[in-house]
């Protein structure tokens, strides 16, 4: 057997399985596999020589405690963050994580409205075309009314008007969709169909506000 | 006399197994000293509380010493101690008696240690974020000082030595570390260890042997 696999046995080697005579033999010709063993051993030494802890005297009375506790207290409405950590909740701990939940909810939606209604002004300000989905990708709606609308007026905003207002743009209402309505606007600019629905408004600049007029959608 | 089936897995130990549910018959002409582990199980879920409590003192030190030497913090380990026995005794039915009940209850020990270091791990990471690091280890570095030549009394040199010991296990990695304390302070077989940490017999011997050439050298003062 080479060094390697008689450091093996060394380290396998235990008081229930001692090593064999044909291992003693090789480690009183080698100095290195006998300092490996003699490391070993010492530090197995050391290491069963090191004192066990005890449990304290009062362990079972504190354990029994501790299952007629666990046996009479309800489970926990937290349980499954409970799981989910690998810890426990008492209430107030609970009470207090729903609440900084919720300034952080309140605090998000504030932020994010804040965002969108700068955002709007933007886009009013410096005339960008609406953004809608072309009616040739949307299911069209049975039920409302459909209203065709043709325009080559630039797009200002879909919006709700009061966003029109505040961003003090003075909008031309080419169409305005009831709750009940749908109506298809034709962009000759761009080449494709829009759709609005809903309440939805549809602005032009005011001097091309004549330009929109009623058409059948099916001429475009 | 009422055959007691012990049957069903093992959540917490995550022990899954196709063998035979065991068939004890706890007999109560029987003290309780003298009765095996799964005997004194079967008689726990009978109601037989010294059965239980037989279980606790033969199994209380072995369990708050291996937790201990897992976290280094004799009061958690307690804690843990008592949780290992709690979950025994609620979740007595479901024990499978394929393996040992000293490989269960370790096994349950085990796992909570393990999830309390973790749980350790990420504390310390949200306290110091800076200082996530993608190593493989979680070996610490440590100091260990050879403090024999100014040490006069024997006592206080057999107490720096077993300190010095002490921190070098809490800073080996642990996976190194378990299987360690398992081997050569608990005592426990390649094979129980095995079972223990649900690992092959190759791995454990692997990991024993990394640890022990670790620990050579961080204790090369003393041995």
């Amino acid at each position: 057997m080479n060094c390697k696999g008689i450091q093996a046995v060394i380290d396998s080697a235990s008081s229930r399985n001692p090593i064999s005579g044909e291992t003693q033999v090789h480690l009183n010709g080698c100095p290195d596999c006998r300092s490996y063993s003699d490391q070993t051993n010492s530090l197995r030494s050391l290491l069963s020589a090191q004192p066990r802890v005890q449990a304290p005297a009062d362990f079972d009375f504190r354990l029994r405690a501790r299952i007629a506790r666990a046996q009479t207290e309800p489970a926990s409405p937290f349980a499954f963050l409970e799981n989910l950590l690998g810890r426990t909740f008492s209430m107030k701990q609970a009470a207090a994580s729903l609440a900084a939940l919720a300034v952080m909810a309140a605090g998000t939606t504030l932020y994010f409205n804040q965002s969108n209604q700068q955002t709007s002004g933007s886009l009013i300000a410096s005339n960008t075309p609406v953004v809608v989905q072309p009616a040739t990708q949307m299911a069209l709606p049975v039920s409302p009314r459909t209203v065709d609308v043709q325009t080559s007026a630039p797009i200002v905003k879909v919006a709700v008007k009061s966003q029109l207002h505040a961003a003090a743009v003075k909008p031309a209402v080419l169409a305005q969709a009831t709750n009940n309505e749908v109506f298809r606007v034709y962009d000759r600019e761009k080449g494709h169909v829009s759709e609005i629905s809903k309440g939805g408004v549809y602005y032009g600049a005011e001097s091309s506000a004549q330009m929109a007029r009623p058409a059948s959608f099916g001429s475009f | 006399m009422a055959t007691l089936t012990l049957s069903a897995g093992l959540r917490d130990a995550e022990l899954e197994t196709d063998s035979p549910v065991l068939a004890v018959e706890p007999s109560s002409e029987v003290p309780v000293e003298k009765m095996d582990d799964h005997s004194l199980l079967a008689a726990t879920l009978t109601g037989d509380e010294a059965a239980f409590k037989e279980l606790v003192r033969r199994y209380q030190n072995q369990i708050t010493n291996y937790v201990y030497r897992m976290l280094d913090d004799y009061d958690r380990a307690v804690d843990l101690a008592q949780e290992t026995f709690l979950r025994v005794y609620t979740s007595a039915e479901r024990y499978q008696a394929t393996y040992s009940f000293s490989t269960y209850i370790y096994r349950i020990a085990h796992n909570l240690a393990i999830s309390e270091l973790r749980q350790r791990k990420r504390r310390k990471l949200m306290q110091f974020p800076m200082f996530f690091s993608d190593k493989d280890s979680d070996e610490v570095e440590i100091e260990i000082e050879d403090q024999r030549q100014v040490l006069a009394d024997d006592s206080m040199i057999a107490a720096q030595q077993r300190e010095a010991v002490t921190k070098a296990i809490a800073s080996l990695p642990e996976k190194y570390r378990a299987a360690l304390v398992l081997c050569d302070i608990e005592e426990k077989s390649y094979e129980e260890i095995s079972e223990v940490l649900d690992l092959p017999v190759g791995t454990v011997k692997s990991r024993i042997n990394r640890a022990r050439n670790l620990l050579k050298d961080k204790l090369k003062d003393y041995i």
